[in-house]
């Protein structure tokens, strides 16, 4: 049985803005002792036995949620393990694992996901507990950011029966406004040449 | 969307891995067996970290080693309530579909595109249906142009490998995610910019 394996996946990637706005040195993936959500209950439970899918004789044991990860956390882990590093892409011909974490990343780099920190995250769910809410809508509005009344709308779930009025969701509003940071400009498909905002620069 | 999950299996290491340390093979074999594929708990996007590695046998006729570990991943799996902004893929008569760049199989059937809606034949593309939704006075075309779609996650179904397939059938979608756009803020981001942001009085 072995003991305590050490981290992998430094990351030695170029200085680019992204490295210098989320400093996410790959020590802080710890991969036994570091626990991704910190206001998420590890679930224990849901432990189940299931036909491995790849060799359908065998039985792969295993803990179906081991934790929930913000949009932020992916798109840090895939930063430490190099996903930012550009030469990967354009020289070496792109193998299967790198295929869905490119895609993932690029995904998550026009989420809100990519100016957030870990602290950010935090303080914001610590925050968040004045307003008595679910967890998954706490998670939800760190990935998406609404920035006004109408996109809050389709997050909370039954607003007027939990005693959320709109001075309420004008709080949580104000929350996110301080402490979540705008999400990018994303230049627009197609001919277009001017960049077009996404729904959170309005504010 | 991203869960952390816990899995043990049986890891075979090809011995041309055998000269790498043990962690990396290992690494290297599970992201060759789980990567990219669907399981019951969702897409894999990536290893997390190995927890535990037992074992090393060699089993009688074969050359490669046999390990037991017990890993962590990170599975792509929204949960029902969740809204995501995905981009438009593609539109028929049954809905839309759309798209996160690392997965494709997002629809929206046409009960859960917003009411009174119509579909009528693209003019720019032969082969495709066009969505209209109309409010009021004004349509609102759901086509290409839109940048970003919002949907909040009504179902996850992973539908059983079919036996037999017609030649020309769409390609098998192990994992099929349903969604709706059918409320305040859900759709295209674009018919929600003009709304106030919270500094305006607005119900």
């Amino acid at each position: 049985m072995r003991g305590a394996l050490p981290n992998w996946g430094l990351t030695k990637g170029k200085g680019n803005w992204f490295h210098a706005l989320v400093s996410s040195p790959a020590s802080r993936h710890d991969q036994k002792n570091y626990i991704p959500t910190s206001f998420f209950d590890h679930h224990q439970k849901n432990i189940t036995y299931l036909f491995s899918p790849i060799t359908s004789n065998k039985i792969v044991r295993m803990k179906a949620n081991a934790g929930t990860l913000t949009n932020f956390e992916v798109l840090d882990l895939l930063n430490s393990r190099g996903a930012s590093n550009d030469t990967t892409r354009v020289i070496a011909p792109i193998s299967t694992s790198e295929y869905t974490r490119l895609h993932v990343y690029d995904y998550l780099m026009e989420t809100p996901a990519c100016t957030q920190t870990q602290e950010i995250i935090t303080n914001f769910s610590d925050q968040c507990k004045y307003f008595k809410l679910a967890k998954a809508e706490i998670l939800n509005i760190i990935n998406i950011r609404p920035s006004s009344t109408v996109n809050l709308a389709p997050i909370l779930e039954e607003p007027s029966e939990r005693g959320i009025d709109k001075k309420a969701k004008e709080g949580i509003l104000k929350l996110v406004e301080a402490l979540l940071p705008p999400p990018p400009i994303v230049e627009a498909r197609g001919d277009n040449e001017e960049e077009e905002t996404e729904e959170g620069e309005q504010s | 969307m991203f869960c952390l999950s816990e899995l043990e299996d049986t890891v075979r290491v090809p011995p041309s891995d055998l000269n790498l340390p043990l962690e990396v093979a290992i690494k290297k074999a599970l992201q060759k067996l789980f990567l990219d594929k669907v399981l019951s708990i969702g897409l894999c996007v990536s290893i997390y970290g190995i927890k535990s590695i037992e074992g090393g046998f060699v089993l009688p006729g074969d050359g490669a080693a046999t390990y037991k570990v017990v890993f962590r991943i990170v599975v792509f799996r929204p949960f029902v309530g969740e809204v995501i902004a995905a981009k438009f893929k593609e539109s028929d008569s049954n809905g839309l579909r759309l798209t996160l760049g690392f997965f494709e199989d997002v629809y929206v059937p046409a009960p859960l595109i917003p009411t009174p809606n119509r579909c009528e034949p693209d003019p720019y593309n032969r082969n495709q249906m066009r969505w209209v939704w109309k409010y009021g006075d004004d349509e609102f075309i759901i086509d290409d142009s839109c940048q970003q779609i919002k949907f909040r996650v009504e179902n996850i179904s992973y539908p059983p490998v079919p036996t037999e397939r017609a030649e020309d059938a769409k390609p098998f979608a192990p994992m099929v995610v349903t969604g709706t756009i059918d409320d305040d803020g859900l759709g295209p981001v674009s018919w929600w910019e003009a709304c106030a942001p919270i500094s305006d009085d607005e119900d």
